[in-house]
């Protein structure tokens, strides 16, 4: 069952990513051609799903938002993990005064709400992608390299590691060889959870008319598109969050399924 | 009494860990330890856990660096060696591990972690390093089909011998042995500790052996120190040792590994 | 009354394959007798302790039978092994320093025995106390409030057998009581033991690897390999004139008493050779050893499982 679900949402996902990168070839219209006369059209052979306020074809909107959606989403987290991965692999493994002073920032850094802080970067910086991407990288960075340097310092301590230094491995290649493979599978897990909470980032940034600005297609502006509407027309805001939900849930699911079945792979022979 | 070279020795060792946090105490793990092991031979280190042996085995082996003292290979002191300088010492200095569960990398394979020696090290066969580790490990005990297998699904037993013939891949000097054994079944530390004296005859290694186990220490070395809190209280030669223990914690330690045995 | 486990057989289903842990073992614990169970890992000592104990995981399959006097113990409900276990056969886990609770004082840890059986709060604290004399604490007081990281390994590993005791069980099972531990506290150790089997009248099966710890202090020795009993016999004359080849082997290997390897290893439980299952490393293999499984049969007192004895 889990494995079925596991699938389902990995399909979901692929889908997702698919549809953002071929947008172009994919989305029936322009996702920003206006017209007035047919504006909050239901469903038709045109418009699969029916329009929106200003006659835009719901449909295109919600491919072209997936490509902005999801690429801010992952391209955040990487940036996100490098800087983490970075910083935590040297508070880790190095230990000492880098260690202290490191896990000083990061315990400021952990401190702040992260939603107020994206908000402040993003007031600071003033809206758009770029300060959207950087309000990202800052705020969660922390976390990250919480979780690396806990990695590494339980890893530091096993024999493999003080063999490897024995017989002369350097520094990076300890780390390129032994620590990095043995912390990416934690890692993969809170990658996956943090790309789906990304994503809702954005969407909430956008919603304020932080992050992306109208007209572009992107969920969030079309959940904040579709706040003076919904009420005549459900299907406005039903669209984008059915979106976004499907698309935070696969991940979810995903990551799941990864921390119950990668764990425990190989030590099945030592019950006894 | 003719005059045996010593291939290390130690001297005034000490190793103070500072405390963590600001206020706790220090503790003096290792205090001011001085022995020599001559070329060729064993040197049995025997305490109870806690006492500070292994600390002496990292220093030596510079996982950890010494608060205080010397440690002379052949003559050259190895803690005063630059970071740099010190990497052809990495070859002809070992060690061999406790714990088997984690002294192999468990995302490898056996071949895989044989082969690191070749990585590291610029040694001969390094191009057909595969069929030098196929030859090599025979002599260990170990049979070709283990290579393919991930190193979580082999026995302690085997992943101390797979260590060992890693580690005589780069033909060491000198090996500190830290509790070789002690996570391993009777029969299987016979073997181990047979394999390791058939390469003292042939390869003229020494070894430091760091234990617990005084029947095994005994009948292992050529002379044997005996630790207490981080201080070597007695040393001799074993039968020496054996025969006439000076020390009163000496005595106590014999009566009750004689105690387990009557 | 005695332990007898009849043709035991069990079975763990894993994701390499089955592996069959305890293989067809005729055994009987008799009363009144501290019986070792011997075998490096792998031989199945640990998983019939907890078999009998009822214990093992829910991959396992068992067969067989085991009886506590008339009782049979397999068939019986989950609840009823419950009223069996700690009031009739008591464990004492591998790990004193795992097995206590941490974070609670050692006191209220063998109070709860009693206050389960039923007993008041000031009644539970008193008996605490005396057992805690009993189990040679001269100031139990102390002990009682202390943390377990507060005590050595030595009084951890009597503190469990206290909390085995509490219950006045007629049998106690130690599973590895000497594991990793230094002389001198394996000596408290075996000192502990000796004084609960004669202040409480208990008969022993004491789970073990260490040789030594076992020919001091078991009356009975079984020598277990690959799930298989290889031989059973005094601990005198196991030591003093082993008959198995293993044992032999094992014995030897012994520091003090030579340290002559064995050749070869354990055979996997997946890889099973046929006929003996020790004839891949015998020095005095047959061609009946490879193709023929021998069976238990008796010599002198005791019995053993080798084609040379027939």
């Amino acid at each position: 069952m889990k494995k079925f679900l596991f699938y389902c949402a990995l399909t979901i996902l692929i889908a997702f990513i698919f549809i953002g990168i071929f947008a172009d070839l994919i989305a029936p219209m322009d996702p920003d051609a206006i017209n007035m006369a047919n504006s909050l059209a239901s469903p038709s052979a045109e418009h699969l799903l029916g329009t929106d306020h200003l006659g835009r074809d719901l449909l295109s909107r919600l491919i072209y938002g997936s490509r902005s959606s999801v690429f801010i989403a992952f391209f955040a987290t990487g940036c996100t993990l490098l800087l983490g991965l970075t910083i935590g692999l040297v508070s880790g493994y190095f230990g000492g005064w880098a260690d202290q002073l490191i896990q000083g920032v990061v315990n400021i850094f952990q401190g702040i709400p992260s939603t107020a802080f994206v908000v402040a970067v993003l007031g600071l910086l003033g809206p758009g992608i770029k300060s959207l991407l950087i309000a990202i990288v800052v705020s969660s960075w922390a976390r990250f390299s919480r979780v690396v340097r806990n990695q590494v310092l339980g890893i530091r301590e096993m024999h493999y590691i003080e063999g490897a230094r024995a017989m002369g491995g350097s520094n990076l290649y300890i780390i390129r060889r032994h620590v990095l493979p043995n912390i990416l599978l934690p890692l993969l897990v809170l990658i996956a959870t943090r790309i789906g909470s990304t994503v809702l980032t954005v969407a909430a940034m956008s919603f304020l008319g932080l992050g992306l600005r109208a007209p572009a297609s992107d969920w969030g502006i079309m959940i904040n598109d579709a706040k003076l509407y919904f009420v005549n027309d459900f299907r406005v805001l039903l669209a984008p969050a059915t979106c976004l939900t499907l698309f935070c849930l696969s991940i979810n699911l995903i990551a799941d399924y990864l921390r119950d079945h990668l764990d425990n792979d190989a030590d099945t022979a030592r019950i006894l | 009494m003719c005059v045996v070279i010593a291939i290390l020795e130690v001297k005034n060792l000490s190793k103070t860990f500072r405390a963590s946090r600001l206020g706790g105490k220090a503790h003096r793990a290792v205090e001011n330890v001085s022995f020599a092991i001559p070329a060729g031979q064993t040197y049995g280190l025997m305490g109870e856990s806690g006492c500070g042996k292994s600390t002496i085995g990292r220093m030596i082996v510079r996982l950890i660096p010494a608060t205080k003292g010397q440690v002379f290979f052949r003559g050259a002191d190895l803690l005063a060696i630059k970071q740099r300088a010190f990497r052809p010492y990495r070859r002809r200095i070992q060690m061999l591990f406790q714990h088997p569960s984690t002294s192999l990398n468990p995302r490898m394979t056996v071949l895989d972690s044989l082969r690191e020696p070749f990585l590291l090290h610029d040694l001969p066969g390094r191009d057909c390093m595969d069929d030098r580790i196929r030859e090599h490990i025979e002599s260990f005990g170990l049979q070709s089909e283990l290579l393919e297998r991930r190193t979580s699904q082999v026995s302690g037993g085997q992943i101390q011998r797979i260590v060992l013939a890693r580690i005589m891949l780069l033909e060491p000097e000198f090996i500190v042995l830290d509790e070789p054994t002690s996570m391993l079944d009777v029969s299987v530390q016979a073997q181990m500790m047979f394999l390791l004296q058939e390469l003292q005859e042939r390869s003229g290694v020494s070894y430091l052996l760091i234990s617990h186990d005084l029947d095994l220490i005994r009948r292992c070395s050529h002379r044997i120190g005996i630790m207490k809190e981080g201080r070597l209280v007695e040393q001799n030669e074993t039968e020496a040792l054996f025969g006439a223990p000076k020390q009163a914690y000496t005595q106590e330690l014999i009566y009750n590994f004689e105690c387990m045995k009557n | 009354m005695d332990i007898r486990v009849e043709d035991l057989y069990v079975r763990f289903a894993t994701l390499s394959g089955d592996i069959e842990a305890v293989n067809h073992v005729d055994l009987t614990f008799s009363q009144d007798q501290i019986t070792g169970l011997i075998g490096e890992s792998g031989s199945g000592k640990s998983v019939l302790g907890l078999t009998i104990m009822g214990l093992l995981q829910s991959n396992a399959t068992v067969e067989g039978r085991i009886f506590l006097g008339e009782r049979e113990l397999i068939s019986l409900s989950e609840k009823d092994l419950c009223a069996i276990r700690g009031r009739e056969i008591a464990l004492v886990a591998q790990n004193p320093a795992t097995s206590l609770n941490p974070s609670q004082k050692v006191g209220r840890q063998i109070e709860e025995v009693f206050r389960l059986a039923g007993e008041g709060k000031v009644d539970s604290t008193r008996r605490t106390h005396e057992l805690l004399e009993r189990m040679g604490f001269s100031d139990s007081e102390r002990v009682m409030h202390s943390y377990p990281f507060e005590l050595s390994g030595g009084m951890c590993q009597r503190i469990l057998t206290a909390i085995a005791v509490a219950a006045h069980p007629r049998w106690i099972i130690a599973d590895e009581p000497t594991k990793g531990l230094d002389a001198v506290v394996r000596n408290q150790v075996y000192d502990t033991f000796c004084m609960v089997k004669e202040q409480y009248n208990v008969s022993l099966i004491v789970i073990t690897h260490d040789l030594l710890l076992a020919r001091k202090f078991c009356d009975q020795i079984v020598v277990l390999y690959s799930g298989r009993v290889l031989e059973i016999n005094t601990a005198q004359a196991i030591f003093n004139n082993p008959r198995h080849p293993y044992t032999q082997g094992l014995i030897a290997s012994l520091p003090h008493l030579g340290m002559r390897p064995m050749p070869g290893f354990s055979a996997a439980f997946t890889d099973q050779p046929s006929g003996c299952v020790f004839h891949p490393r015998c020095p005095y293999i047959d061609e009946d050893c490879r193709k023929i499984e021998p069976k238990l049969i008796p010599v002198e007192e005791g019995s053993v499982r080798c084609h040379r004895y027939s």
